[in-house]
């Protein structure tokens, strides 16, 4: 598998109009196998002919609920399932988690939402069976290789350690938003405890010396005082 | 039962008045009838030994009376007579002519005591002989009483033993009187407090008080039977607003997702994408809308369980403040979190998906409700008894009908207007925190107060 839009996705929920519009979503977004759902009965027959490597699955289903049709469905066969949920209560979000889901996503949503956290579960559940790194991040000059955890500028390679990596990942994946100080403290070590932030500040300025052109004045990776980093989006022409 | 103690002690203190009042009464009747018999009847009595010294016999056996005896002999006596050592009658007085003229011993032992001839008579014995006094017949009673001197030596202590006998009788009586009616009154009081108390209560009945047993067994079952309707009303309209919240999100997520993929839509005139926007943000409004209404309702009936866990508060500051500026992307909003080091590490127990909530609902008001440039201020603050949340900005502040609302009593109905900060207020509520809302002039500050449970410090 070259990318994770590789992936076929099978989305299952009663209302015809709702599968139609994520699967046009999925569609926009790069996805190039998408199948839909109407019944437990329906994304059973789909589900065993078609193998999807998805599944964006509704809680309630005219004959069936969607949290047995996901442990009937992972019996046969282990991949990743989303449910996609008009019900919103702490309850059936973390009885969904419980059961095994990949990500629980409350309706409504926004498209962006959906792909992002669609694309994550994706990527964690198929990182190994990836063999090429689907991206490569791209500052002007800088290229970050995240396959080798390399940063090329020039004929310069610079490694990444493995926090610089993590931190950076999670910027990437958040390009655009401000990501809290507690978060890269959880994405590099596990803990979201402030004890990190003296330490996770060197990261930072370790990782600008290699990204940036001028670390004193960071144009990529910008402090947001009181808050956290936030890795800011190219410029659309 | 502290109640029932003090009402047993009365019950004694008010036996031992009665019984004091009832001895004051009755020697006041007993000195009122004195006093009025000798009104009625005023003291007559002359001793008997001077009557009889003003009667005298002379040497040659005449009898003599002295001037004063004779008005107190006409006034105060029927008759009179001397007899002498042999019984014979030596001197008379109005004596009935009936009567004999000479007495035996065994007559005078016999009159000296009661009556001759119906006669009430009294007797003084001198050298001179016997005076016998007459009364009218009818006018005095006369009762002999005997006693041996062990008895009478005796009665000098039984008399008190008696009274004293009496008295502990009297306090024991009462008592047990009042224990008695303590215990009977006791699963009363125990039904009246319960009942206070909102529980069910459901007495014997039987005994003194069953008729008020009876009340309060009806008064438990009309309050249960309210109580229950009452919930069944509120958990019927929680549940319709939870059905009509789950119903609209898939509309939602229709009308959402559509807006959003015309607004990315390149290929769509400028015009169209920002109409698209348009409808996206206020379906997005309307989901939270919503969303705040489900939740308002569930805390107002008391159908939303707390999920209490142990966070950092300063983590959860940050992460509603980069949310709602990474959800927002409007350069006209900025935030300031400023949170004091030693307070990253602060760790409080509360349900922290409400307390986002409430934060978020803050923020997006500071947001939302302002025209132009805010600049919003986070802060956390801790002392040994609170810690505190304040969310303030520079913007217009709130109407005083919107801060009247906000400090509405729980149990009115939800209000049309400014729910999201209603629904602040009911999380901090249901924490058993406090909540502030204050104007700036200009700009609003909301203080959300909550006690310390427990706090840990971690490196």
């Amino acid at each position: 598998m070259d990318s994770i839009y590789e992936c076929s996705v099978l989305v299952v929920d009663d209302e015809t109009a709702l599968c139609g519009m994520i699967a046009q979503m999925l569609s926009q977004a790069g996805f190039r196998t998408v199948y839909t759902a109407h019944s437990c009965e329906q994304a059973r027959c789909v589900a065993a002919q078609r193998q999807p490597d998805a599944i964006l699955l509704d809680v309630m289903l005219p004959d069936g609920d969607g949290f047995s049709l996901m442990q009937e469905l992972r019996r046969a066969r282990d991949m990743p399932i989303l449910f996609l949920s008009a019900r919103d209560a702490d309850t059936d979000r973390l009885h969904g988690l419980g059961l095994g889901a990949d990500d629980y996503i409350v309706k409504p949503f926004l498209p962006q939402e959906l792909i992002l956290r669609l694309t994550a579960v994706l990527r964690r559940s198929y990182s190994s069976v990836l063999h090429t790194e689907e991206e490569k991040l791209v500052l002007d000059d800088t290229v970050i290789d995240w396959g080798s955890g390399t940063v090329h500028r020039g004929d310069a390679v610079l490694s990444l350690t493995a926090k610089e990596y993590a931190i950076l990942r999670k910027l990437a994946d958040n390009r655009g938003n401000i990501v809290t100080i507690d978060a890269l403290c959880r994405a590099a070590w596990d803990d979201d405890t402030f004890g990190y932030e003296n330490t996770l500040m060197v990261h930072i300025r370790r990782l600008r010396a290699k990204i940036e052109q001028t670390p004193s004045k960071p144009r990529w990776l910008l402090t947001v005082r009181g808050l956290g980093y936030k890795l800011v989006r190219e410029k659309s022409v | 039962m502290k109640g029932l103690a003090s009402i047993l002690g009365r019950y004694i203190g008010a036996a031992v008045g009665v019984g004091l009042i009832l001895v004051v009464l009755n020697f006041g009747v007993v000195v009122g009838f004195v006093l009025n018999s000798a009104h009625a009847e005023p003291i007559r009595y002359v001793p008997v030994e001077k009557i009889a010294a003003g009667i005298e016999r002379q040497e040659n056996g005449q009898i003599t009376v002295a001037e004063a005896v004779w008005p107190v002999l006409q006034e105060h006596y029927a008759w009179a007579m001397q007899l002498n050592d042999s019984g014979e009658v030596i001197w008379s007085d109005r004596m009935p002519p009936e009567l004999p003229q000479v007495y035996t011993a065994s007559d005078i032992a016999g009159f000296s005591r009661w009556y001759l001839n119906d006669y009430p008579v009294t007797v003084w014995s001198d050298e001179d002989g016997l005076l016998v006094l007459a009364g009218e017949p009818g006018s005095q009673w006369k009762y002999m009483m005997e006693s041996s001197m062990t008895m009478l030596q005796y009665a000098e202590v039984w008399i008190p033993a008696a009274l004293l006998l009496n008295l502990c009788a009297a306090l024991l009586l009462a008592l047990l009187l009042g224990w008695r009616m303590y215990r009977a009154a006791l699963p009363l009081a125990q039904g009246i407090s319960d009942l206070a108390q909102g529980k069910m209560t459901r007495l014997s009945e039987r005994g003194v008080f069953r008729a008020l047993s009876a009340d309060l067994n009806r008064a438990s079952d009309q309050l249960l039977n309210q109580r229950t309707l009452l919930q069944k009303r509120d958990r019927t309209r929680t549940e319709w607003i939870a059905g009509v919240s789950h119903d609209i999100r898939t509309p939602l997520a229709l009308v959402q997702g559509n807006a959003a993929q015309m607004e990315a839509d390149a290929a769509l005139p400028h015009e169209t994408r920002e109409k698209a926007r348009i409808v996206r943000e206020q379906s997005q409004r309307i989901g939270r809308l919503v969303s705040d209404l489900n939740l308002a309702s569930k805390l107002e009936y008391e159908l939303q369980p707390l999920h209490v866990t142990a966070f950092h508060p300063a983590t959860l500051l940050r992460a509603a403040a980069a949310e709602l500026l990474n959800g927002l992307a409007d350069e006209r909003i900025r935030i300031a979190v400023d949170i004091p080091p030693a307070l990253n590490h602060l760790t409080v127990c509360a349900d922290e998906t409400l307390l986002l909530r409430a934060v978020e609902n803050l923020l997006r008001n500071s947001a939302l409700h302002n025209t132009g440039e805010v600049q919003i201020q986070v802060r956390l603050e801790a002392d040994e008894q609170t810690w505190r949340i304040i969310i303030a900005d520079d913007g217009s502040g709130l109407s005083e009908s919107t801060l009247r609302l906000l400090y509405a009593p729980a149990g009115e109905s939800l209000p049309q207007h400014g729910l999201g900060l209603v629904l602040v207020r009911q999380i901090v509520d249901a924490h058993g925190g406090a909540v502030r809302f204050i104007n700036r002039n200009p700009g609003l500050l909301a203080e959300l107060s909550f006690p310390v449970y427990r706090e840990t410090e971690r490196g």
